[in-house]
């Protein structure tokens, strides 16, 4: 990871900001306003120690930032700072790559459930994205700058999700993936009213299936023709247009599931049989029993908001994530379902499942890496990689131990909370 | 006797609780008198037993830490701290090398927890209804609870513990449950659960969402009776379990705010007032021989404690305007004053500490600031900075009074002392942080003299950690409560093991 | 009444004999039911389990005269007149006592449990009346209609002997099985309470214990909470500074000087002199109090308050777990328990213990009510002890087990001079069963009480 290199990123910063601009062409957003980064200034941050989320943490080290992206990240003296950059030194801190967080509600106003049918493939939350918000605000003093953004479980297939940062900005600049994933949840809140089709569970995961199966053939058709199979252009069908991607496998579910006998329909509904992408949610309660399952088809799980179950056969308190991470799981991370825990809270959901039996490197990835692999948003952020965006969190000490506290934010290498200059918000 | 002190020793605990027996052979008030052991005293002297806590190293709070100290303690009191202490033949050791010994927390604000559900009396004594046997008593030592002041609420679901004690709707403070009626939650979902009218549940989780609208004056009130105890977390054991009731006034969330209440909160003070002055007249009286009928208490003992300045009030208040209401009445009338939630105080340090007003709040607890004041209004995770540095002693909630086994973690009274980590997360130093939890509270609580703090002559109420107090992943290993092991992390097992070695 | 066909009966009796007997029996049913009696029977071959001094003896022989047991033994010589009984392989043990047998007596004396009726055709439900707990003072014996009980599952368990209670304040009566029902054989039985968290109840246990205890001024009776018995409402108010408000200076403890009849809490029972008598000798050590508890932490409320009443024996109703956690506060001097034979869990998992092993263990004294387990009770009519013996294939020591299902119980009834093992001179209550009594398909095949058949399977 260590960088020795005397050419300044250019090349590589011209690279990623044509796969920005490839990715929020794919996103429906103008391109245009992707590419203007005047406001980005070149970076040399030094910190004592960087947890870069990919290999050993670096003692004393320096990140070069430029075009909103990381440049180089290695030791602060093998690093060579050319000319024309802001020197920002936190001796005593450490640098860390902004939180992930996998499952919030709290990116734009209220208004996640639209519970006309059953299904909703219709509905996307994007347009409901309010930037920098008040919660999104005490998120990046939480140190969080990139949020899963997904509509309830009101219904068992809630809309398509965004993936998009904490900071401000206009939502091209704010927005990494729209459709990001798609919210299915599959037992609990959808419950409808008794002799109603979704009533109970057999119900609930027909309307699933059904509705994936009619996406599916959509797809399929729309392959064909693209492909030249067929010569019939299919008509539009807005309901079914962002299943593309999700059969793709360009985007996952992220699903609403918890309890033993949830847990394994979903993985046997929406993995085994419609071949998605699958990112298991909640995963409370029993749900740790299928560990070997869920290894077996290597899915991530991110766990939250509760963080225990109480074992009566023990009598104990028991972490859900240390259940997990005992049985072998490496992909685990943990969420806040915010606002059920505040967004602020990610790095404290962590330290609750460390105190709980976790261990705290694991820790410090589940709220970075893991999720950022989980959501497929891993090549733009969730580590301190030369190429990745520069949302960086400088924090007093590992982010886990409630006693630390942020210092200093940027994303997309901007500085957007600095505590010499702001009020601290948590 | 011999038989029965065998037999007094809890069987779960072993060996290590000798000493609990002869603690309850003797008022625990007179450790040394020699009034004391005036019963049988050759028996005593001849089984006089010794508890040596050795190898610890000692934070006192109140005092010097001691690396590698010996605890001494008899008849459930500490009888000696320090480095170079010779043990006495014959004493049952606790080794404490490695482990941090500290003084056992105590929890200002806790919903009925020792209490049993079933005493239902209206004129009852709360200490008929103690249920040492609390499985959320086993949870609190479990994170270094040993005293708790408990309110005690008449009525209402959940044995009393919905309410509204520090001016933060019931909304905001998580349910307690019990572990008995956890057992079908893990089978169910918990969406349908009833939160009350107020509380919107999450549409992914079903989980209650904590609303932080800005903070608004309290409204007006009735007054209605708020009491509460003072108790030993004494695991399986009555003796030294209750330690004092009413050791504030509980005065409910505005009811003594407005035009009206105040007038007759007045009247109580000046009635009171009176009654001392007449009661010395009496006294006066009989003394020189005079026969009359002593002065009626015009009001309740409580109230007369108050005026006297035994005992503080305790009432909630949250935004600028309403602590400075409470801490003007309080100037006025002359009593002490703990103010609760206390949400914006950090906006007016300088009165508080001028008025000697003593402050009961949530690090983590947010509030949203007013519109237009930003910089001024709502919580802010810096108060217990200020707080500090203006000198105003300070104890910490958790976000819950309850014990609550529904599965979010830390945001309950389970996770008391993380609240202090949030508290040096806000820019206190560990030594206030570690103060809020014991000898600030035990303060406000009138028992500066028996706990708070590792002095000789102060109850041996102490915690063997494997870790700093505060921080996050420390448990408690033993914790002893009136010189009695109650809790073995080893053995009660009612918090996750300690990961194994490989 | 239950004459005995060689057909029905699985007893090896030679046929001679069973018909003898057969026609014997329906001879003085029918013609004078005192006859038999008074003549004598002797059961040999049988091995018994005489839970009394004798021990277990194989292949002995029991003669009973008069309803009484004459002779017991290995070598008993039979007389030539006497009634035989072949009993080879079958296992002869003392009729259960009961200890805590509850019914519901007066105004609740309706069935504790559901029934169905059926009026003009329509089934109805009509719910059980719930148990009282009543703090006024009730005597059994003057409330009860035996006649309305059903007292089958009584007979086809093998209880011969209980002792009727019901929960709250009152005094128990001592019952006999007969072939048809009951009947009350001393109806001055031992003094019951009920103990909750409740300061009424446990005012009530207060203010009898306390008053003219026997030895108020004794040593270390000042413990660190401010619980006196006899104290109607200790001033544990306000008290200035931070001292604890319970100790009360050394010297006679805070109850003596309040006498019992001055006591004005609200809840007080009225005390009347039946009832102080039933106190007094409670305090005197002359007989066991029975306190029936919801909790554990209840023993500990219980064991404080009877803490000056040093001679004064406790005798708890409570649950095996509730136990398990008091242990550390129980005297097996002072306390014994009863309880159901069943496997428990230890509290707060689903760890299962045999409690009455633990008590063993612990030298706490026990009893067992098959009735307290209503459930077992009614399912395991006719194999009574399958609970018990389960206790014992786990660990539980045979003996005590065997005591505690009948002389234990007898002598805190206070009938142990007539009934609860087979010892010369003491009622010939026994149950013959067709093997080891602790087997676990072991099943009974007859009741005798007073040396008369009440049952047969």
């Amino acid at each position: 990871m260590v960088r020795r290199k005397n050419n300044p990123g250019l090349r590589i910063s011209a690279n990623s900001a044509a796969l920005f601009a490839i990715l929020l062409l794919a996103s429906f957003v103008d391109t245009h306003i992707a590419i203007a980064q005047d406001a980005k200034p070149k970076l040399a941050i030094h910190v004592g120690k960087v947890l870069t989320c990919v290999g050993e943490p670096i003692i004393g080290g320096t990140i070069l930032v430029s075009e909103g992206k990381i440049e180089a990240v290695g030791k602060t003296k093998e690093m060579i700072v050319p000319d024309g950059y802001q020197q920002i030194h936190h001796p005593d801190a450490f640098a860390m790559p902004g939180l992930v967080e996998a499952h919030s509600h709290v990116g734009g106003s209220g208004d996640l459930n639209e519970m006309v049918y059953q299904t909703n493939p219709e509905l996307r939350n994007w347009d409901q994205i309010i930037p920098h918000n008040e919660q999104l605000k005490n998120a990046i003093a939480g140190g969080i700058t990139t949020i899963c953004f997904i509509p309830g479980s009101g219904t068992n297939m809630g809309g398509w999700g965004t993936l998009m940062k904490t900071g401000p900005g206009k939502l091209s600049d704010i927005i990494i993936k729209a459709p990001g994933v798609l919210k299915i949840a599959q037992a609990g809140n959808p419950e409808r009213q008794d002799g109603e089709v979704g009533s109970g569970r057999g119900g609930m995961n027909y309307v699933i299936r059904q509705q994936l199966i009619e996406g599916q053939l959509y797809v399929r058709q729309w392959d064909d023709f693209e492909a030249g199979r067929t010569k019939v252009k299919p008509p539009l069908n807005l309901r079914l247009e962002y299943f593309k991607p999700l059969f793709h496998r360009e985007i996952p579910v992220v699903v609403h599931t918890q309890i033993y006998q949830v847990v394994q329909s979903t993985l046997r509904i929406l993995h085994d049989e419609m071949n998605l992408k699958i990112v298991l949610d909640h995963s409370e309660f029993d749900a740790y029993k299928l560990t070997e399952e869920i290894l077996k088809r290597n899915i991530p799980v991110m766990v939250g908001p509760r963080g225990f179950h109480y074992d009566r056969e023990r009598g104990q308190v028991r972490g859900l994530v240390a259940e997990y991470a005992n049985r072998d799981t490496k992909w685990l991370g943990v969420n806040t379902d915010s606002p059920v825990v505040p967004q602020e809270e990610l790095s404290f959901q962590a330290a609750m499942a460390v105190r709980y039996g976790w261990n705290e490197e694991a820790a410090v990835r589940g709220v970075t890496i893991e999720p950022a692999r989980a959501l497929m948003v891993d090549h733009r952020v969730g580590s301190l990689e030369k190429g990745k965006d520069a949302d960086i969190v400088i924090t007093t000490g590992s982010i886990i131990d409630p006693r630390n506290y942020v210092k200093q934010v940027f994303i997309d290498g901007k500085s957007v909370y600095d505590i010499t200059i702001d009020r601290r918000r948590f | 006797m011999r038989i029965k002190r065998a037999l007094s020793l809890p069987f779960v605990f072993g060996s290590v609780l000798c000493c609990n027996a002869l603690a309850q052979e003797k008022p625990t008030e007179q450790p040394a008198a020699p009034a004391a052991p005036q019963t049988t005293p050759a028996k005593k002297a001849a089984t006089k037993e010794v508890l040596a806590i050795v190898g610890g190293d000692i934070i006192t709070v109140t005092r010097e830490r001691i690396r590698g100290g010996t605890i001494l303690i008899e008849d459930g009191k500490i009888t000696a701290v320090g480095q170079d202490i010779k043990i006495p033949q014959g004493a049952t050791k606790i080794d404490a090398v490695g482990r941090t010994v500290t003084p056992g927390f105590v929890a200002i604000d806790v919903s009925r927890i020792g209490l049993s559900a079933t005493g239902g009396d209206r004129n009852g004594k709360t200490v008929d209804t103690l249920d040492p046997f609390d499985r959320n008593i086993s949870l609190g030592l479990g994170v270094g609870i040993t005293t708790s002041c408990v309110e005690l609420r008449s009525g209402g679901g959940g044995f009393g513990r919905r309410g509204v004690s520090d001016g933060f709707p019931v909304t905001e403070r998580f349910l307690g449950f019990d572990p008995d009626t956890i057992e079908d939650d893990a089978l169910t979902e918990p969406a349908q659960r009833d939160y009350g009218p107020f509380v919107s549940l999450c549409k992914c989780c079903g989980l209650p969402i904590i609303p932080t609208e800005p903070l608004e004056n309290t409204p007006e009130a009735p007054a209605t009776a708020q009491r509460n105890v003072v108790i030993k977390m004494s695991f399986g054991k009555l003796d030294g379990m209750l330690v004092s009731e009413a050791a504030f006034v509980d005065m409910t969330p505005g009811s003594i705010s407005g035009a009206l209440n105040q007038y007759s909160w007045r009247e109580q003070i000046a009635k009171a007032k009176k009654y001392f002055v007449d009661q010395a007249a009496h006294e006066k009286a009989v003394a020189s021989g005079k026969k009359e009928q002593p002065p009626r208490k015009p009001v309740s003992d409580d109230i007369l404690r108050l005026v006297k300045r035994e005992i503080p009030l305790r009432i909630a208040a949250n935004t600028v305007s309403d602590i400075r209401e409470q801490i003007l009445l309080s100037k006025e009338l002359g009593y002490r004053l703990v103010i609760t939630g206390a949400a914006e105080a950090w906006v007016i340090p300088d009165e508080l500490a001028e008025a000697g007003t003593e402050v009961i709040y949530t690090p983590r607890r947010r509030r949203a600031p007013r519109f237009g004041e930003e910089q001024s209004s709502g919580t802010w995770i810096e108060m217990s900075r200020v707080l500090e540095q203006t000198g105003i002693p300070f104890a910490l909630t958790a976000l819950s009074n309850a014990m609550s086994l529904d599965g979010i973690a830390g945001r309950d009274l389970s996770s008391l002392p993380l609240e202090a980590a949030f508290a040096v997360r806000g820019g206190a130093s560990e030594r206030t942080a570690l103060a809020a939890l014991t000898i600030a509270p035990a303060k406000m609580l009138g028992l500066e003299k028996r706990i708070g703090s590792i002095e000789v002559g102060k109850d041996a109420d102490i915690l063997l950690l494997d870790g700093s107090p505060l921080d996050y992943r420390t448990y408690v290993e033993t914790a002893l409560v009136n010189g009695r092991v109650v809790y073995k992390r080893s053995e009660v097992r009612i918090l996750p093991d300690p990961p194994k070695k490989k | 009444m239950y004459p005995f066909i060689a057909a029905n009966t699985p007893m090896r009796i030679t046929n001679s004999v069973i018909y003898q007997l057969a026609m014997l029996v329906v001879c003085f049913f029918v013609a004078e039911n005192q006859c038999l009696a008074q003549r004598t029977l002797a059961i040999r071959g049988a091995k018994l389990e005489t839970a009394g001094k004798s021990g277990t003896i194989e292949n002995g022989v029991i003669l009973i005269r008069d309803g009484k047991i004459e002779a017991i033994g290995k070598d008993v010589k039979i007389p030539l007149a006497a009634q035989v009984i072949e009993a080879k392989g079958k296992t002869i043990m003392p009729g259960i006592v009961d200890p805590y047998y509850v019914i519901a007596v007066g105004r609740d004396a309706q069935p504790t449990e559901s029934r169905t009726i059926v009026i003009r055709g329509q089934t109805i439900t009509v719910p059980g009346a719930p148990v009282t707990s009543s703090t006024s003072f009730t005597k059994i014996a003057d409330g009860i209609d035996i006649e309305s009980i059903n007292w089958t599952a009584a007979r086809r368990n093998g209880i011969t002997s209980m002792q009727l209670v019901v929960s709250g304040y009152a005094q128990s009566a001592i019952a006999q099985t007969t072939s048809k029902g009951a009947q009350i054989v001393h109806p001055d039985g031992k003094l019951l309470v009920t103990a909750t968290n409740s300061t009424q109840s446990l005012d009530a246990l207060r203010s009898g214990l306390g008053g003219s205890g026997a030895n108020p001024s004794a040593p270390g009776s000042n413990r660190g909470i401010p619980i006196g018995p006899g104290s109607g409402r200790p001033p544990v108010g306000p008290r200035p500074g931070p001292q604890p408000p319970g100790p009360q200076p050394p010297g006679p403890g805070p109850t003596a000087d309040v006498p019992t009849s001055n006591l004005s809490s609200p809840a007080q029972p009225s005390v009347v002199s039946p009832t102080q008598k039933l106190w007094n000798d409670v305090k005197e050590g002359k007989s066991s109090l029975f306190v029936n508890l919801n909790n554990a932490a209840t023993i500990l409320h219980c064991v404080t308050a009877a803490k000056e009443s040093k001679q004064a024996k406790l005798v708890f109703i409570a649950s095996g777990s509730d136990l398990y956690e008091a242990i550390g506060d129980l005297d097996p001097k002072a306390h014994t328990a009863i309880l159901p034979p069943r496997i428990e869990f230890i509290p707060n998992t689903r760890d299962r213990i045999n409690i009455p092993k633990f008590l063993n263990e612990k030298s706490m004294a026990f009893a067992f009510s098959l009735s307290l387990g209503q459930n077992e009770f009614r399912a395991q009519m006719d194999t009574p002890l399958f609970g018990v013996g389960s206790l014992v294939r786990s660990g539980l020591n045979r003996q005590k087990a065997l005591e505690a299902l009948t002389i234990t119980p007898a002598q805190w009834v206070g009938i142990d001079s007539e009934v609860g093992s087979l010892d010369i001179g003491k009622k010939a209550n026994f149950l013959v069963l067709d093997g080891d009594p602790f087997g676990s398909t072991t099943s009974i095949q007859r009741v005798f009480v007073e040396g008369k058949q009440i049952y047969e399977n």
